[in-house]
């Protein structure tokens, strides 16, 4: 049947076509580098502290090595945070409680696991309690030391954005859009 | 007061019950009781000025016995405060229960608490038994004693 | 005893709420707080432990003696050398070694800084609590010179392992005494500020104020330990009830409240660390000369290592120190830490490892504060009283 413009029926699910069509445009250079360059410079760790390590973490965070500046503030609720820093050793309990922390987090978000601990036990390595982190979670950047002092959190952070920025991290297809 | 005075009165305050008495170190005093008198000679030793628990160990001899060892001393008066009172206690190895002297020295509430999680020692009396350090679904032998092993390195592993 | 058993009432009707704080929380973390509340009050509080337990009594016993060092420095981060030091007191009781006096003042050294910038920890910490995030950039930027001049000390940041059997790991450097004068004035300078910004602070003393009041006889019945005693009026303190290394010839005072809320709590720290400075300056001023490592093992060192140590005033340990035998017996040490008493106890067979190993810390002590302090109180006062106990999960858990 051949029916001019006047005529024509749009077909399909409109909407679905439009979140394709969001989904090849932001996946599009120069869009797509725009966008990694912004989420590399809103970096928001959950507040969740497994071990000991937390207290350098606090201390990456607090003046004198001043994380702010590469957009990289702690926040409170995981569900507005798009990075899980696992501090040091993940026990059993807390595995669970990890794992939690990071199903609420939205997409796209980044997993870094600090200290010795959390690569494979470190000084714990034959504790009876321990999980390694890589194990659950899909960890993006290590930070050997134990603990790693806060340069080395600050190098990882700037890792992590190398990372997101050569857009190895970020990746829109297979996400499902909320309405 | 010196070391002596201190052995003297703890002798003198428990000359009643079956127990033995002697001084390890500059500034310890050790009591051994069997556990039937426990709660007795605590109570009486907390007359004396040692009002709070430092310090509750179980120990394991693998088919032998277990030991709880508690270390008391005193805030109230500081004199005393310089020792440590070291309460022992003898358990058969297949019956690992003591009464809990939760209702003398409310201190060794999280201690025994402590205990009976990590080696299994039975506090009659202690109102919790649930897990309190390990995972609440945790089974299996208590991890303290010497029969739960983890892996060693070097060449003893 | 029967105020214990019945911590969780549940109430028939239904009228109370169990709110879970934690263990993903704003405070520092790590442990799970089941509070019940009816309204805004808390009925009843229970702290959940275990989401830091590691063991460390288990594996101590597979470890040879030197090797717990590092081990039982994991669990206080903030506050290292306290259980470093008991551990080697106990530890070198069992020996029969007795270290220099030059180690005993560079040992009193290092734990005084370390109480300071613990101290520094514990008031940032309370800071993010009740919200003030000025108290927690401003501590943890004041921490920093301590930790500064700990790392010229030792060479590490906050895991110092400075203290070995027999004396120190190095020697201080020659300037050193100028550099901790600049930091104690820089720091006296800034506790003023303290003072007028944060410590008379209406806000703050709101908060604080009359929270969480802990009586003098409670402290003592629950055996409660540290500042958070002393602000209970129990002028215990291990420094002179029990003294260790120097400070038995130091003169410095106990400092202690009547009043027993989180504001005296906050307010001994701040005490202590006046007092800590106080104790650094005479530390400086009689350190003696002469050796920081025991004459015994001294002979014990090849000649290599005896040549290094003369020119650099750092001891190498060969490895047959990591065979280390302690005879048979048990030792007991306790020491005063930034949080409190930290008690150690070993009992040996006279092997390479102890046959157990226990390790009581400040922490675990201070829980049931918890579940003592929280209860008919609002749900905002949590923070503050949380804050003001200077908690920290991993030491309590170990």
């Amino acid at each position: 049947m051949v029916c001019g413009l006047k005529g024509m029926m749009w077909v399909g699910n409109l909407e679905k076509a439009a979140r394709k069509a969001a989904v090849w445009l932001v996946n599009k250079r120069p869009i797509r580098d725009i966008r990694d360059w912004g989420i590399s410079f809103s970096l928001w760790p959950v507040h969740f502290t497994t071990a000991c390590c937390g207290a350098e973490f606090a201390a990456t965070s607090a003046p004198k090595y001043d994380a702010e500046r590469f957009g990289f503030l702690p926040f409170v609720a995981s569900r507005q945070c798009n990075l899980l820093l696992i501090e040091g050793t993940l026990t059993k309990k807390m595995a669970k409680a990890a794992l939690w922390v990071y199903e609420q987090m939205p997409e796209p978000k980044f997993v870094i696991a600090m200290g010795a601990c959390a690569i494979d036990g470190g000084i714990f390595w034959n504790s009876y309690n321990i999980v390694r982190p890589m194990d659950i979670l899909p960890v993006s950047v290590f930070i050997p030391g134990c603990p790693p002092r806060p340069e080395a959190v600050a190098q990882a952070i700037i890792m992590l954005q190398k990372k997101i920025r050569k857009g190895e991290l970020v990746k829109y297809e297979e996400m499902e859009v909320v309405k | 007061m010196d070391l002596e005075e201190v052995v003297q009165r703890v002798k003198d305050a428990l000359s009643d019950l079956e127990v033995e008495v002697q001084e390890k170190g500059p500034n310890v005093v050790e009591v051994k009781v069997n556990r039937e008198n426990v709660i007795e000679a605590a109570r009486k030793l907390k007359g004396l000025g040692f009002d709070h628990v430092k310090s509750v160990t179980a120990i394991d001899y693998p088919n032998e016995r277990f030991e709880v060892v508690y270390h008391a001393s005193s805030y109230s008066n500081l004199e005393l405060a310089r020792f440590f009172l070291v309460l022992r206690v003898d358990l058969p190895y297949d019956d690992p229960k003591t009464p809990s002297l939760l209702e003398v020295w409310p201190s060794v509430l999280y201690l025994e608490h402590e205990q009976y999680d990590l080696m299994g020692i039975d506090f009659e009396g202690h109102p919790r038994k649930e897990r309190l350090l390990l995972p609440d679904d945790y089974e299996g032998i208590p991890p303290l004693r010497k029969e739960f092993k983890i892996k060693t390195e070097g060449i003893n592993a | 005893m029967s105020e214990f058993v019945e911590t969780i009432s549940r109430s028939e009707d239904g009228r109370f709420l169990e709110l879970l704080i934690g263990p993903q929380h704003p405070a520092s973390g790590h442990m799970r707080l089941v509070a019940e509340v009816d309204g805004d009050v808390v009925v009843s509080l229970r702290p959940n432990l275990g989401y830091v337990h590691r063991s460390v009594e288990k594996i101590a016993e597979v470890k040879k003696f030197l090797q717990i060092i590092p081990l039982v420095e994991r669990p206080s981060l903030a506050d290292t050398t306290a259980n470093n030091l008991a551990y080697v007191l106990a530890l070198e009781r069992l020996l029969g070694v007795e270290p220099p006096p030059r180690a005993q003042y560079l040992r009193t050294l290092l734990a005084e800084i370390n109480r300071i910038h613990s101290h520094f920890y514990g008031i940032g910490i309370h800071g993010v609590m009740i919200g003030s995030s000025t108290a927690f950039m401003w501590a943890f930027g004041d921490r920093e010179p301590l930790i500064h001049l700990a790392q010229e000390l030792t060479g590490a940041r906050i895991t110092y392992s400075y203290i070995i059997p027999g004396g120190v790991r190095r020697d201080m450097p020659p300037d050193f005494p100028d550099k901790v004068e600049k930091v104690l004035r820089y720091i006296e300078r800034r506790l003023e500020d303290y003072d007028k910004l944060y410590v008379r602070n209406p806000v703050v003393r709101a908060r604080l104020e009359g929270v969480g009041v802990l009586k003098k006889e409670d402290a003592i019945r629950l055996g409660i330990t540290g500042p958070n005693l002393r602000a209970s009026g129990v002028p215990y303190d291990v420094r002179k009830a029990d003294p260790y290394c120097a400070y038995p010839d130091i003169d410095f005072n106990v400092i202690t409240r009547e009043e027993g809320d989180a504001m005296a709590r906050f307010l001994v720290r701040v005490g202590e660390i006046r007092e800590s400075m106080k104790i650094i300056r005479q530390v400086l001023k009689k350190m003696p000369d002469g050796p920081i490592f025991a004459e015994k093992y001294y002979k014990m060192l090849p000649p290599n290592l005896k040549k290094y140590y003369e020119e650099t005033k750092e001891v190498k340990f060969p490895g047959i120190f990591a065979n280390l035998r302690a005879p048979a017996g048990e030792s007991v040490a306790r020491v005063e830490g930034g949080r409190g008493e930290v008690v150690i106890y070993i009992v040996s067979k006279g092997g390479m490892n102890p046959y157990r190993f226990r390790i009581v810390t400040p922490s675990f002590r201070n829980a049931v504060l918890f579940e003592h302090l929280v209860r008919n109180v609002r749900v905002a006062d949590i923070p503050a009283i949380y804050g003001s106990l200077d908690y920290f999960p991993p030491e309590a858990d170990r």
